[in-house]
């Protein structure tokens, strides 16, 4: 029996070895990994709250009315309606009407829905053609006035044909693009 | 002797596993109650705020920075266009990005000559590329009619342009009346004649 005892030992700690200690210094090593994701992630989190802490100082150093610009530049969501209204009152100080509105938001970048990382712009663009009758140099004040408003309107065509017309009056075709933050 | 050695340090080996992996659950639990108090104080909804107003000056700056300013060509059509030359049909599209913008006109002119002197000008002028009169014809009151087809610099129609220190048009040439002859009045104007019916030699 006493010489069994050396055996019979050997035989526990193998057994001991498979059983407990293996299985448990696997998931040991499991934890080990993931407390260390964790300790970046708090690591992380530290660097992410001073970025937060100087952006929110420079935010705050904006004047408001330049933030109050911005917004007028690529606004939250854009009121179709609004705008147009807007741009026949800018087209009334030149004794232009607007007619024939069609506004329609840009979807021709991804018509899959396919969305390339590096192409993805964080603002939506909307496009509005309409029509007005007005002499050229009313049509170049108009559109000067356009150029300088606050929600940014950039002309993507424009076209008219004089033809026999009376007293310089022209009809135009205009297919105008603005913005709002997606 | 061996097997005693073996034992024991295998039973301490396990009772240290065991203790470890205790230590590391207690230690991930801390750190996962850490995390979420760090979540909080970061305010979400600050953060977020933060990132749209981000995007929103970027936004502002890649709008902005390529703004259109068609009163830009205009300008420098009024300037470049010969008196006995008019426009009558208009039509410019502009690409997506600015980057490739097209103009076609029709007119009528008094003579093969103005159209040739018109010609030389814009092809002497950087903002406007690729020039090219053509359709040829002559019309009831005698007027050589033509189509030009045009692409403008990008850099033309840019609205920032207007705050640079030059001028936002090319400066007026005098006639070319070296190369030309400039004997019948054909002279640049500095009023429109893009559309422009009453500043026709021909009506």
């Amino acid at each position: 029996m006493r010489s069994l005892m050396p055996l019979l030992l050997i035989v526990l700690s193998i057994g001991l070895f498979y059983t407990f200690i293996s299985p448990h210094y696997e998931n040991v090593q499991m934890l080990s990994t993931q407390a260390n994701q964790y300790e970046d992630a708090l690591k992380k989190s530290e660097e992410l709250r001073v970025v937060r802490d100087n952006l929110l100082t420079e935010y705050n150093s904006l004047p408001r009315a330049d933030i109050d610009r911005l917004m007028r530049i690529v606004p939250d969501s854009l009121d179709g309606v609004k705008l147009v209204a807007d741009i026949d009152a800018v087209a009334g100080r030149h004794g232009i009407t607007v007619s024939e509105v069609k506004i329609s938001e840009d979807t021709s970048s991804n018509p899959q829905g396919i969305v390339n990382v590096a192409d993805a712009k964080p603002y939506l663009s909307t496009s509005i053609a309409f029509k007005f009758t007005s002499t050229y140099p009313n049509l170049t004040k108009f559109l000067g006035d356009l150029e300088k408003s606050l929600q940014v309107v950039d002309v993507k065509s424009l076209s008219f044909t004089s033809g026999k017309s009376k007293n310089d009056l022209y009809t135009y075709d205009i297919a105008i693009q603005t913005y709002n933050l997606k | 002797m061996l097997g005693s050695i073996l034992f024991v340090f295998a039973l301490i080996s396990a009772i240290g596993v065991f203790a470890y992996e205790k230590y590391l659950e207690s230690s991930i639990s801390k750190k996962q109650s850490s995390l979420e108090s760090a979540r909080e104080a970061l305010n979400p909804e600050l953060v977020k705020e933060l990132s749209r107003s981000n995007s929103r000056i970027t936004s502002a700056q890649e709008i902005l920075s390529r703004h259109s300013a068609l009163t830009n060509f205009f300008s420098l059509l009024n300037s470049l266009t010969l008196q006995s030359l008019r426009f009558t049909d208009f039509s410019l599209i502009s690409q997506e990005t600015n980057e490739r913008i097209t103009v076609k006109m029709t007119g009528e002119a008094r003579d093969y000559k103005t159209i040739a002197l018109q010609s030389k000008i814009f092809s002497e002028n950087p903002s406007i590329t690729n020039s090219n009169f053509f359709d040829f014809s002559v019309n009831e009151d005698g007027n050589v009619t033509f189509v030009l087809e045009a692409q403008l610099a990008p850099q033309l129609i840019l609205f920032e342009r207007n705050f640079e220190a030059a001028p936002a048009t090319a400066p007026i040439q005098e006639p070319l009346q070296n190369e030309t002859d400039n004997s019948d009045g054909v002279e640049r104007q500095g009023e429109s004649n893009a559309g422009d019916q009453n500043n026709t030699n021909n009506q």
